[in-house]
């Protein structure tokens, strides 16, 4: 198959030129050429960002289904009635993790100097993509959080708390790094930070209980607003920083 | 359609990467001829508006293209020097993704596409990654997508980095068909590129335009600076070191050089015509790393 595709390629490059199907090709180029094709104009930001959700990464959609369905699989046929259940508390950085590599996407793979000149430039694109893993992340949540609901003794009010302020840390925190190192590295960072508040968030179920009882809700509701400040500063930040473009371009 | 330049300026921190550039361009392919780190890369890139100029400015038919906004990107199509790819894209998903930035979607997005892979010739592997192609299939699939919105300035940064001597020739060929009622600007410092396409060419020098004409009307305002002379091979090393020569050939009698120079190099030399290498010789003997073309003279 390999070996075949192989000749063919070979051939394919000795037939030139002239091309190989020099006819259509005139055709082609005649129609390419006609003022007929030329874009339609209405083009909302709306249509734009639903278009995008056919170019997400889709490797990281699979991950993120696939922790759903283990987080599922543990839930429903593993856990027996555990009422000190909390395990989406680790779970949630890493869901918000999958999501941060569709960010970094435009620096880390040099798409960004072919991005900027376009009618929908970097701005929009970077909208596009957070509104759609926001989208997807904020559905995986609710699933993990229905799923443990039935589980727990927890209040729903709780839950939220404790899947809203994990997730909002690891998305502030990844944009902070991004937002300063850019490029190829900022990834790795952010992976680590994740991963980080995740173990943290393991330990933290089991060795500190006292965490996750009533009286220490005002904290929570400090880090959740500590952690909504920093977020708005930081997506401020970004959008800021991509409109002054020459920025987001590194030069070899 | 017009595009002018006017006093147009880049600097870097103390760099002058384009300095003072003017020039007015309408229909047609511009060939703009430089070595490495002349400022081509960086006027493009002001030419779409990814850079913004330190002065002057670039008018589209008297519209500073800064203002313009969005109208102007609709517009322009623009291949850069070096550009990367999602690494989990089909060449049919990266035009799609493409033609979504542009505007255009749907139907008309996928015919545009198909037609335009058909045309570089990549309609064949336009379902495989563009992990496995090759530079060349690269560079096309580079062009396909700048031509997607039908532009009316097109911006090529060295589109012939990276193929072959046949790519060249289609490629050439595809820049000619592709070219009807746009401004075409390509950047090369391979002069055979432009030499029969380009209907101007420009010279840029250090980030200044020093050079500019039709490809025959240039070679003839420099006639009477190339050379032929054959010198014994002993004195090959005294003008290799002291002239810059564009060719040499072995013979029997001793070696035959072909040398650029404003001055005639040697009494015995011939002068021939000019070619647009030479003359590309001529001005960047220095940066290529040869003697000065200017003061090549035995004593
Ligand atoms: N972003 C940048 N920062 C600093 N210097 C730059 C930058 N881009 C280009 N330069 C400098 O500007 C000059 C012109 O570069 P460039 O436009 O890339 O030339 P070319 O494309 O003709 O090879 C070079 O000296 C280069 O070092
Ligand atoms: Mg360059």
């Amino acid at each position: 198959m390999k070996r075949n595709l192989k000749q063919e390629l070979k051939a394919f490059y000795q037939s030139i030129p002239p091309m190989p199907n020099a006819d259509l090709a005139v055709q082609l180029t005649k129609r390419a050429g006609r003022n007929a094709l030329t874009p339609p104009k209405n083009f909302s930001l709306y249509q734009f960002i639903r278009t995008q959700a056919r170019f997400l990464n889709r490797k990281l959609l699979a991950l993120q289904l696939l922790l759903l369905c283990l987080y599922a699989l543990y839930t429903i046929a593993v856990l027996q009635d555990n009422d000190r259940f909390l395990l989406f508390v680790p779970i949630a950085p890493l869901a918000v993790l999958l999501g941060t590599g569709e960010l970094s996407r435009s620096s880390r793979y040099g798409m960004a100097e072919l991005e900027l000149p376009a009618h929908f430039s970097l701005p929009q694109i970077l909208l596009a993509r957070l509104i759609l893993i926001t989208l997807v992340d904020l559905f995986s949540l609710t699933c993990m959080l229905c799923l443990t609901a039935m589980k727990t003794y927890y209040s729903l009010g709780a839950l939220i708390l404790y899947g809203l302020v994990p997730s909002l840390l690891a998305a502030a925190g990844s944009l902070f790094l991004m937002n300063r190192l850019g490029g190829a590295n900022a990834q790795y960072y952010i992976s680590a930070y994740c991963v980080s508040l995740s173990a943290l968030g393991a330990l933290s179920i089991n060795m500190w209980p006292e965490w996750y009882f009533g009286t220490a809700t005002a904290v929570w509701v400090f880090v959740l607003a500590v952690s909504i400040v920093v977020l708005a500063a930081e997506l401020y930040k970004m959008f800021r920083d991509c409109s002054k473009q020459w920025e987001y371009i590194r030069l070899q | 359609m017009e595009l002018t330049f006017d006093r147009l300026t880049k600097k870097f921190h103390s760099t002058i990467a384009v300095d003072r550039f003017s020039y007015t361009m309408s229909n047609g392919v511009y060939g703009l001829l430089g070595a490495n780190g002349a400022g081509k890369t960086t006027l493009m890139r002001m030419i779409c508006t990814i850079l913004q100029p330190t002065s002057g400015e670039i008018l589209y038919n008297g519209n500073n293209i800064q203002s313009m906004g969005t109208k102007y990107c609709d517009i322009l199509g623009y291949l850069p020097q070096n550009f990367g790819y999602y690494p989990d894209f089909s060449a049919q998903d990266f035009m799609l993704y493409m033609a979504s930035l542009k505007g255009i979607y749907g139907r008309a997005a996928l015919e545009r596409a198909r037609a335009l892979l058909e045309i570089v010739g990549l309609s064949e592997v336009s379902g495989q990654k563009i992990r496995a192609f090759s530079g060349g299939m690269k560079q096309r699939l580079g062009i396909a997508q700048a031509v997607l919105n039908n532009p009316k300035v097109l911006v090529l940064d060295e589109p012939t980095a990276g193929l072959d001597p046949k790519e060249r020739i289609r490629f050439r060929n595809l820049i000619s068909d592709l070219s009807q009622d746009k401004i075409v600007i390509l950047s090369t410092h391979i002069v055979s590129d432009v030499e029969y396409i380009a209907d101007q060419i420009l010279m840029m020098k250090k980030g200044r335009l020093i050079l500019s004409g039709h490809p025959a009307e240039l070679v003839e305002r420099a006639s009477g600076v190339t050379w032929t002379l054959t010198v014994p091979e002993q004195e090959v090393s005294f003008y290799e070191k002291n002239a810059c020569i564009c060719n040499l050939r072995h013979t029997g009698s001793g070696a035959e050089l072909r040398i650029v120079s404003s001055q005639k190099p040697a009494p015995e030399a011939v002068s021939v015509p000019t070619n647009l290498e030479d003359l590309y010789l001529f001005y960047f003997a220095e940066e290529l790393g040869g003697v000065s073309s200017h003061s090549a003279r035995r004593m």
